[in-house]
């Protein structure tokens, strides 16, 4: 069983897991990190450290809101401390956190593999069929 | 043979996150029915419904009686079926139409509330009606119908819930 950390500027990743919680149900081992606009990096890589602290020992995916970005910075550090336990991920939304739920009891590299795969399916546009004659095709 | 249906599920939101996402990945049908005269009379809800079946499920929007002609027509025997009714009441219809739930009983998700009706649990509204209703699935039918939003949660059963809230059912 992996833990999750989701790590934003703002309240984001909070909101965004009391969201998924809304259809997933309580969550076990999943934390937020947030970054204030007063937070300085020092602070931010403290907040990290707590939630740390408060997980299991066990390995650690961390989603973050922006590739690039300071929680993500910050985030990386942890990752290249410990790359075997560690991994991140950035361009976390709700399909991809309800998507890792489902798979946390599997291997750090699986989830992250499978999350990778599966993340742009989760973005697409919604089309109207071509022809739609109000009959269905079943019977 | 009839077509296998693996969940049967009451949902007045019918096709939504909780089903597409946990449901479908825990009960793994080839095929979601969504049943409804209404949706199935109303293109655009049938297309958003068709549109949003999760990668490798197809879901048809079809009446009750549809339903009931499809479960005993033998080229759908191959269906792993995800059913779903916004109602009980459509849920009974289905029953009394020869549909057989008793492997699996009825999975209630969400009765949405209207005036009159009494929240149950923090997803259920009641009434004397849906009380009946629910009773009759469980007294004639001999059918377990319970309570629960996610394969994660408990199951509450609803027949016990609703004797100690004091329905009326006779």
């Amino acid at each position: 069983m992996i833990s999750i950390i989701v790590a934003s500027h703002g309240e984001f990743a909070e909101a965004l897991i009391h969201t998924s919680e809304m259809i997933a149900g309580k969550q076990q081992n999943v934390a937020a990190v947030t970054l204030a606009p007063s937070d300085g990096i020092d602070a931010l890589e403290s907040k990290f450290k707590d939630v740390f602290k408060k997980l299991p020992r066990n390995d650690v995916l961390i989603l973050t809101d922006l590739w690039g970005g300071s929680p993500f910075n910050a985030a990386s550090k942890f990752v290249a401390e410990d790359p075997a336990h560690n991994a991140l991920i950035a361009g976390v939304n709700l399909p991809l956190l309800l998507e890792a739920y489902m798979i946390k009891d599997q291997s750090l590299s699986k989830v992250v593999d499978h999350l990778t795969n599966v993340a742009a399916s989760s973005i697409k546009q919604f089309e109207l069929p071509d022809q739609s004659d109000g009959e269905d095709d079943l019977l | 043979m009839t077509m296998d249906i693996r969940l049967a599920r009451v949902d007045s939101r019918l096709l939504h996150g909780q089903v597409a996402t946990f449901w479908t990945r825990y009960v793994k049908p080839n095929r979601i029915m969504v049943v409804s005269d209404t949706v199935a009379k109303d293109n655009l809800r049938k297309t958003l419904i068709t549109q949003v079946a999760p990668p490798g499920v197809r879901a048809n929007v079809v009446s009750v009686n549809k339903m009931i002609r499809a479960y005993f027509d033998a080229r759908f025997d191959s269906f792993n079926t995800l059913l779903l009714t916004e109602n009980v009441k459509d849920m009974l219809r289905l029953a009394e139409g020869g549909v057989n739930f008793s492997k699996i009983g009825i999975n209630v998700g969400s009765i949405a509330y209207e005036d009159g009706m009494t929240m149950i649990t923090d997803a259920v509204a009641m009434n004397d009606d849906i009380a009946k209703q629910i009773q009759t699935l469980t007294n004639d039918f001999h059918l377990e119908v319970t309570a629960q939003k996610i394969p994660a949660d408990k199951k509450i059963n609803l027949v016990n819930l609703i004797k100690k809230k004091n329905f009326k059912v006779d």
